[in-house]
């Protein structure tokens, strides 16, 4: 089960068309906690007592299993800086890629990267 | 005294008048620049939308864009979802709303009494001034789970929801718009037709309403306008699926809907998309204002 594929040379979602968009993970939260037909997708730092994350291929959603690759659905967040790019920003990345970084990184509930 | 007056004295014309009046001139011009600073805008939007939507036309193929029935960018940018739910949604809420606009219109201007219409009326204004965010929030609320509760259906996020909260917004305008065309009408048509013996509720339909009717079509188009550009309540009520929709008890994307998720984060060509589905926007509106100059053309007597 893949997050994307490829029509005509392009990476395309592979997310059925007629699934909901949400505006944002509280949306999605609220709509899946009220409604008990409802399923959906949001970032493992937003779930809470109100939420159930489920397993995917028998894999549960623990922070190993996805930092290792096992969550097969798992989907990564990413930093963009221009390439010429002021040294604030090149200061704050290597800030996120710290061990202080990576602790608040893993505070919120989110998969640290090293 | 010398007035730019357009009346040329008659007679001998003894020599060319060189004065001009700088103060009526100076005026004249700031009038003309404020009237010019709508244009200008119209313009710059258009030319702005135009530029950068039509290399996604010229990359993608007009006929797939605008028969497409499968949105995945960058692959595919098919807008006939998108545009069958923007059209059945604001069709939807003007089928439902304008009729009951129209007759609280004429419950406000011909038939209630004064202390009724003095609590309806503000409350109509007051509909005006809500914030769409708060009609989404609404709908999220009370509309969408009232329809999966009397339809049965899992998920309340439909064609539906958005059609009944763009009828309630589409209220306001059409009522406060028909209401003064109505009260404007010379009080001899109403007077001439009760004298000839008919009803008071047959002049009101069969001479008040199409003496109005110019009025009435501008208050109409005028809310059309705002229903297909209506895009934070339509967001949070409509489900935004990108697929096409079946029955008006399913979730669809409307064009604005489509623009405001995606502006964010698109680039490229993607984004060259999303200015196209301007483009597309901007001639639904444009075909919706000639068909209201069309319907209101002077006809001769």
């Amino acid at each position: 089960m893949k997050l994307q594929r490829t029509i005509n040379g392009h990476k395309v979602t592979a997310i059925s068309p007629t699934a909901q968009v949400g505006n944002g993970n509280g949306m999605i939260k609220t709509i899946v906690a009220n409604n008990p037909y409802a399923i959906g997708y949001i970032s493992l730092g937003s779930v809470d007592s109100s939420l159930r994350a489920i397993d995917v291929n028998g894999v549960a959603a623990t922070d190993d299993n996805i930092a290792t690759g096992d969550y097969q659905i798992a989907r990564p967040f990413i930093v963009l800086i221009d390439k010429n790019a002021p040294d604030n920003a090149n200061n704050f990345i290597e800030y996120i890629l710290s061990e202080d970084g990576q602790k608040i990184v893993a505070e919120e509930g989110y998969i640290r990267v090293q | 005294m010398t007035t730019a007056s357009k009346a040329q004295p008659q007679g001998l014309q003894l020599a060319p008048a060189k004065s001009y009046d700088w103060k009526e001139m100076s005026f004249h011009l700031l009038f003309l620049s404020c009237a010019m600073v709508g244009v200008l805008s119209v313009a710059t939007i258009g030319w702005f939308v135009f530029s950068e939507g039509l290399p996604a036309f010229k990359e993608a193929g007009v006929s797939e864009m605008l028969l497409g029935k499968d949105w995945l960018p960058p692959a595919l940018f098919g807008l006939l979802p998108m545009m069958v739910a923007s059209l059945i949604s604001t069709a939807g809420a003007v089928i439902i709303g304008v009729p009951i606009a129209l007759l609280t219109a004429v419950f406000l201007a011909e038939l209630a009494p004064n202390w009724l219409a003095n609590i309806i009326r503000p409350a109509v204004e007051l509909l005006a001034g809500i914030p769409s965010v708060v009609y989404g929030f609404f709908g999220l609320v009370i509309i969408v789970p009232a329809i999966e509760s009397i339809f049965n259906i899992p998920a309340g996020n439909t064609i539906l929801a958005g059609i009944i909260v763009l009828a309630i917004m589409i209220l306001p305008t059409v009522i406060t718009i028909s209401e003064t065309s109505l009260r404007a009408l010379p009080p001899t048509y109403k007077e001439a037709a009760l004298a000839l013996g008919a009803s008071h509720i047959f002049s009101i339909f069969k001479v008040l309403i199409p003496a109005a009717r110019s009025g009435i079509y501008t208050g109409i188009a005028l809310g059309v306008a705002r229903a297909i550009g209506e895009t934070m309540a339509i967001i949070m009520v409509m489900g935004n699926a990108p697929a096409m929709p079946g029955s008006i008890l399913e979730p669809a994307r409307t064009l604005t809907a489509n623009i405001a998720m995606e502006m964010s984060y698109a680039t490229g060509i993607h984004a060259n998309a999303l200015y196209s589905t301007g483009i597309v926007l901007l001639a639904f509106i444009v075909i919706l204002n000639g068909s209201l100059l069309y319907l209101n053309r002077k006809r001769a007597h």
